[in-house]
């Protein structure tokens, strides 16, 4: 069964994938995190049409990291979360430099079905699906795709870290990210133009 | 003249303790027969008596909002400039968070003679309100009981009402008390007890917002669901006599959506040549009753949190309406499937017939259209599309200045954004530097986390004016790695009790 305006929009997927209209431009703006380490290291890999798969699993402080790609000149996000009986805590995105006039958050368990309009329009050009409950190989084909065709960034945040073994071709990069007891944040590339592991100390992030 | 330069001064009319929309408003006016006008303000509308009626603002407040912060107007004032171009002079309508308050207020005015819009947040009118007598409050009792009897609602009988109310005037008499906020301190459970659950529940009205612990705690989620519950007030939608509306019979039986679709397409394009409304008017609600192959009549509403015009969607092919639509269709389908398996039927039942009907619509006249700006910024309006457009509500987030944690921010209606950052609030960002992005609404008793050496952080303190303990004054914010290695936000409150309040993730 489809959702209204699906068949139009594969007509228009299959167009472009015909004429070869995917490309992005050379100039698309990549966004950084304005942490020179972390910059060097993501290269231009965060620019639109771009989809990053991050395996940061509750508790490890790990969403630090795609917070700090939207700090600076954020353009309209939204950030999809999954009930994990948790709710946004505002101040402490502000207090990151995450400005709450442009960015939106929806409570969803499965975005692909639910949130469908969202993927298809171009409003949001940063979508952060955090711990999708439900979230098929074939979501993963269709966002990939919207990223493209709506040149956006999409985060795809995994509840657990992400095994090399299993791989997402869709994907262009696949980091872990966590915290230990010490205060050192490991930032380790799975997938990527230069895979390698980093490591921050916290108080790059807060005032420890 | 220029009046650019000239200092306004303060209206105690319209100086308001805050800038939310209300939630309702009674509106008086003498009109011989009411017409679409009565619809400007919100689609959900009753008539109290031949004069008064009351509006339901819920489905409109975010609309309202955003017209305010694009017209840079206050509220109240944009308010009645719509009411003007609708009704002319010589109305008077009070806007206030229960209808029960407007209706005691406007009585009082009405006496006054006064006309005009009276918004019930201001600080003048609240002690107006405050100091009301008596009479005002028993004089809408008359209609209400007429309307609970029209209604027949379950458990009211008139006789004992009226003895009831006796019963209280009597007591007031004994007790020399000049109005109903002499009595503010008693409770509801004894005002039920001695004077019955209808007065008893009146009495919970007349104060709703309006006492202190009620101020304490407001619902920080409150004006994104845009809802307050009315408990037994009996609301009796007004409707227009004759609402557009598109009949169809099937010629076979359907159950697939992509049947269903085009056909849907084709009922709103009927819907949109109707002469009976107006490309301006903006649809909040949509009922699609279905007629089942087994002849049960089922009714599913399409609702849009922003109401939005049906006319301009049909360039769009009614994609908004269509996703309205496919969740419904979608949501019974499941609900069919469930209920019926035992029955020998198709997966799911076929439809034979559907009745589309527009059942609530903001009605905006030529005059009203010149009101209301509606060449916004193209990133909200697309954001306002989307929310009509999927069955999840969109959250965004202000700051707000208070020392406790989980009041330091609000939710806040999607579209009202654009305005300029407010840098005076910095200080209180900063305080939530070390806190985390996600956490419990509901903190979360926990055993002493003490052996897991927490690391302090902050120590926040309440209101303490406001309370009667003085031990829930403060709390002691700690950060803990539990043991399975997660960093938890937790605090100990005043008496030694801890709790987990978020996570950080």
């Amino acid at each position: 069964m489809d959702a209204p305006g699906e068949k139009l929009n594969r007509q228009e997927i299959w167009r472009r994938l015909k004429s070869g209209d995917f490309s992005i431009k050379p100039d698309a703006k990549v966004i950084r995190t304005g942490i020179a380490e972390l910059d060097e290291i993501f290269s231009d890999g965060v620019k639109p049409g771009r989809l990053i798969e991050w395996g940061l699993p509750q508790g490890r402080n790990g969403r630090i990291l795609p917070i700090l790609f939207l700090r600076k000149e954020i353009p309209l996000t939204i950030w999809i979360y999954a009930d994990l009986g948790l709710d946004i805590y505002a101040p402490a995105w502000a207090s990151h430099g995450i400005d709450l006039r442009r960015i939106f958050f929806v409570k969803c368990n499965d975005p692909v079905k639910k949130l469908k309009p969202i993927f298809l329009d171009n409003t949001f050009k940063v979508i952060i699906i955090d711990s999708p409950k439900k979230f098929s190989k074939g979501d993963i084909s269709f966002i990939s795709v919207q990223a493209r065709i709506n040149k956006q960034i999409i985060f795809l945040i995994r509840n657990y870290f992400l095994s090399p073994r299993i791989g997402n071709p869709f994907a262009h990069i696949r980091v872990n990210c966590s915290r230990n007891d010490r205060g050192i944040y490991s930032v380790n590339f799975i997938k990527g133009k230069n895979p390698k592991r980093l490591l921050l100390s916290s108080s790059r992030f807060f005032n420890e | 003249m220029n009046n650019a330069g000239i200092a306004k001064v303060i209206d105690l009319k319209t100086f308001s303790m805050d800038e939310t929309c209300p939630y309702f408003g009674a509106f008086y006016c003498e009109m011989e027969k009411a017409g679409k006008d009565i619809f400007s303000l919100t689609p959900r509308v009753m008539q109290w008596d031949e004069n008064i009626w009351l509006f339901d603002l819920s489905p409109c407040r975010n609309f309202w909002a955003i017209q305010k912060e694009k017209k840079g107007k206050n509220l109240y004032e944009l308010l009645e400039q719509i009411l003007d171009a609708s009704s002319g002079k010589g109305y008077l309508s009070v806007f206030g968070n229960h209808p029960w308050q407007c209706l005691l207020f406007i009585d009082f005015l009405l006496k006054k003679r006064s006309r005009g819009v009276f918004p019930l947040n201001t600080l003048l009118n609240r002690r107006i309100y405050e100091g009301l007598s008596w009479d005002h409050w028993f004089e809408p009792l008359e209609i209400l009981s007429d309307h609970l009897n029209h209604l027949k609602v379950k458990g009211f009988k008139e006789s004992q009402f009226r003895s009831k109310q006796a019963q209280l005037k009597r007591f007031i008499r004994r007790m020399d008390l000049l109005g109903p906020f002499d009595l503010s301190q008693a409770d509801v459970a004894s005002i039920e007890r001695r004077f019955s659950g209808w007065l008893g529940e009146i009495w919970a009205w007349t104060f709703h917002g309006f006492l202190e612990d009620e101020k304490k705690t407001p619902d920080l989620f409150n004006s994104s669901e845009n809802q307050i519950d009315l408990g037994s007030f009996p609301w009796i939608p007004f409707r227009i006599e004759d609402p557009p509306r598109a009949m169809r019979h099937l010629e076979y039986p359907v159950n697939r959506w992509d049947v269903i679709e085009p056909l849907l397409v084709e009922d709103f394009s009927k819907l949109c040549a109707m002469k009976s409304w107006s490309e301006q008017e903006r649809v909040s609600s949509i009922v699609w009753a279905i007629t089942l192959y087994n002849l049960e009549e089922l009714k599913l509403e399409l609702s849009f949190r922003n109401p939005y015009s049906l006319h301009l969607d049909s360039r769009n092919n009614f994609k908004t309406a269509l996703y309205q639509a496919y969740y419904a269709y979608m949501g019974l389908a499941d609900r069919l499937k469930a209920r019926d398996t035992d029955l020998d039927l198709p997966e799911e039942i076929p439809f034979v017939s559907w009745k589309v009907e527009i059942s609530e619509c903001l009605y905006i006249s030529p005059q009203t259209m010149e009101l209301i700006n509606d060449n916004s910024g193209p990133n909200y309006e697309g954001i306002l599309d989307l929310q009509n457009k999927i069955p999840l509500h969109i959250e965004s987030y202000v700051v707000v200045p208070d020392f406790t944690a989980d009041l330091s921010f609000r939710s806040h209606e999607v579209g009202r954004n654009d305005s300029e950052y407010d840098f005076s609030l910095n200080q209180w960002i900063e305080a939530s530097f070390n806190r985390p992005f996600f956490y419990y609404r509901n903190p979360l008793p926990i055993t002493s986390p003490l052996e897991l050496k927490p690391k302090f952080l902050e120590r926040t303190s309440n209101d303490w004016w406001t309370g009667e303990n003085l031990m829930d004054m403060t709390k002691d914010y700690f950060l803990v790695e539990d043991r399975e290695g997660r960093f938890i936000w937790v605090f100990r409150d005043g008496s030694g009790v801890w709790y987990k309040h978020g996570i950080y993730s």
